[in-house]
């Protein structure tokens, strides 16, 4: 049961993401254009490109579409609404996460075409600019925690949230997740003024659209960590449980939505620099901070 | 195959490493570089080893034609500067007639102009936007493009005010300095082969308004930056949009050249004028009334050349904003 209500609710935040960032696209509110598009593309012929490698070119898609699925798998929406509680969730979140990146360069190798095999490896370099940006925050809140379980993290922010315990980390986190999903300004592997569409130039049909799918299976994902995380999960006043995390959700995705397009792509050799020699800095000094605040003042 | 078969006899990168290159066509279609433009890059991973950029237009009139219908013909050689080289085939006629424009209609016909400059720098900047991904500022600037193609000089004094604070605001865009300073640099001496904002924003002090008259008359200073990359390229564009701005405003009304008078059955004309992207020339011979040679020279070709010397070794991103901010315009390749 908790399962079903879980997938049917990230169905429904795919679907407002996708209102959302069509919106901030393309300046206008609709509510229909979302399925609409969905339509179109499956509607559309599914043109293959002359050789590609076809078990990466028809597996990419589908392998990220199942990443997103299993990092979605230990968010929780409520308490015992989760589709598996694992005593290790924050760890399980971030090894489904680790396959976006195999997945994104076999959709980037499969077509056998520049563009796309160019923000394949784009990704790749994106990355290793992330990676360490991702695991370093979380090893922070699950100090706090004292635990690895995605419930008892929201449960240990009972007091304060961690936005305000740790606001180096969520800041890491929200800019890493920003790179995890390949949101404006750090869409290198789709760069649109520079690749075309990259990784997603050669795909069209119903492959588009399962690409597509993934990715906002993956925005949802990161945003409903982010509020696991650092905003308290499923707690606040007078709403159920469910409806605070689904708001924050999707709070966390609009956010992360608008900010990008207020800014120019990032360029990767200054995003690499800036992630290993400012973040991961700053995530060993938010580490050790959280661990003193732990020791001394305990809240 | 062993690795090393698999790299033996392929290319070596400046960094020693053996790898396959890549020639892709980023053109003639493609977001945020001009249509028509055949930009062919060999990429050694994600850098650019080396670019060649060609046009694709192939839309040079036939000759001979009759001499009042070159202005429409060569008006419609470019999409991207279709009233300067109007201008331009009016004044070379009016060259070779010997005549002189009255004043009043030089000073609209310049107004024109500058109109022109005015939409094609915010049809840049657009482009440039799209291609650096800030869909805000491309939206914004195209929608103030299509709102200047054909205003009268009244309801651009009535939009004045909000371009110069968008082209105020441009600058101040978090990132877009980091993302454009250092891109693309030409220096000082390289950049004298060229023309129009890409020299000036080298600090060459070069542009065919200067000695213009009727320009004087409007009060025409020449504005150039320092620096000479793609964001000093940015700069001097926004500068002079407020430049013909106020251009505009002194001169109060707008005509387009129409077709010239008493041209001679003939004779020898010359004439250039300040296209958005340079000096553009046009010599023509008349002879029965028709045009039966002609030669035009556009900034295309020596900036379409600096291409790969400007692009060599650079990433694959920065290679293309800094193209983009050339704003090429293939179409009035030289005829």
């Amino acid at each position: 049961m908790s399962t079903a209500v879980v997938l049917f609710a990230l169905a429904a935040g795919c679907y407002l993401v996708a209102v959302c960032e069509s919106w901030v696209v393309h300046g206008r509110l609709s509510l229909t254009r979302p399925a609409i598009s969905a339509l179109a593309l499956l509607g559309r012929e599914q043109i293959l490109p002359r050789t590609p490698d076809r078990l990466f070119f028809e597996t990419g898609p589908v392998l990220l579409l199942i990443a997103g699925l299993m990092s979605v798998a230990v968010i929780p929406l409520a308490p015992g609404l989760i589709i598996t509680d694992l005593a290790i969730g924050a760890l399980f979140l971030n090894a489904a996460l680790a396959y976006v990146l195999v997945a994104l360069i076999m959709a980037g190798w499969g077509p056998n075409g520049a563009y796309g095999m160019i923000g394949g490896w784009r990704f790749l370099g994106q990355f290793v600019a992330y990676a360490m940006l991702i695991v370093m925050p979380i090893t922070a809140v699950a100090m706090r925690a004292e635990s690895l379980s995605t419930v008892q993290i929201v449960l240990s922010q009972a007091t304060l949230w961690n936005v305000f315990y740790q606001p180096i980390g969520f800041v890491l986190f929200v800019i890493a997740a920003m790179g995890v999903a390949w949101l404006a300004p750090i869409d290198l592997p789709t760069g649109g003024g520079d690749l075309a569409g990259g990784v997603e130039a050669e795909y069209t049909g119903a492959r588009l659209g399962v690409l597509r799918l993934a990715r906002l299976v993956i925005i949802v994902a990161l945003s409903g960590a982010t509020v696991t995380f650092y905003l308290g999960g499923w707690l606040g006043p007078w709403l159920p449980g469910w409806a605070w995390t689904a708001l924050k959700t999707l709070a966390v995705a609009a956010a992360m939505l608008t900010l990008g397009r207020q800014l120019p792509r990032l360029r990767e050799a200054r995003y690499l620099a800036v992630s290993w020699k400012l973040g991961i800095s700053l995530a060993l000094a938010n580490i050790f901070l959280v661990g003193v605040i732990a020791l001394v003042v305990p809240i | 195959m062993s690795m090393v078969g698999l790299t033996e006899g392929k290319p070596v990168s400046p960094d020693g490493l053996i790898m396959e290159w890549i020639e892709t066509p980023f053109g003639p279609f493609f977001p945020g570089l001009p249509g028509g433009l055949a930009l062919m890059l060999t990429l050694d991973g994600d850098s650019v080893a080396q670019a060649v950029a060609s046009s694709l237009a192939t839309g040079a009139p036939q000759l001979p034609i009759a001499a009042d219908e070159l202005p429409d013909r060569l008006a419609a050689l470019s999409p991207l500067a279709p009233v300067a080289l109007r201008e331009l085939a009016c004044r070379a006629l009016e060259a070779a007639a010997g005549t002189t424009t009255a004043p009043k209609e030089a000073t609209a016909r310049a107004a024109a102009l500058e109109r022109e400059r005015i939409a094609s720098h915010l049809g840049w900047l657009a482009g440039l936007a799209r291609q650096i991904g800030l869909s805000r500022l491309e939206h914004r600037a195209g929608a103030l493009q299509l709102g200047l193609c054909a205003a009268e000089a009244e309801e651009i004094a009535r939009q004045a005010p909000s371009i110069k604070a968008f082209v105020s605001r441009v600058p101040r865009t978090p990132l877009l300095h980091e993302k454009l300073g250092r891109i693309g640099p030409i220096s000082t001496t390289n950049a004298q082969g060229f023309g129009g904002p890409v020299a000036r924003a080298s600090g060459i002090r070069t542009d065919a308004r200067s000695d213009a008259p009727t320009y004087a008359a409007l009060g025409f200073s020449l504005h150039t930056e320092t620096g000479g990359d793609a964001w000093a390229r940015l700069l001097q564009r926004l500068a002079e949009i407020g430049q013909s701005l106020d251009l505009i405003a002194q001169a109060g009304v707008i005509a387009l050249p129409g077709t010239a008078r008493a041209v001679p059955p003939d004779g020898h004309g010359m004439a250039s004028v300040e296209t958005p992207r340079g000096k553009a020339t046009l010599h023509l011979n008349l002879k029965d009334g028709a045009v039966e040679a002609m030669h035009l020279t556009t900034p295309f070709p020596a900036l379409a050349a600096h291409i790969g010397p400007m692009t060599a070794q650079m990433e694959l991103a920065d290679a293309l904003t800094a193209i983009a901010s050339l704003d090429l315009d293939p179409w009035g390749a030289n005829t």
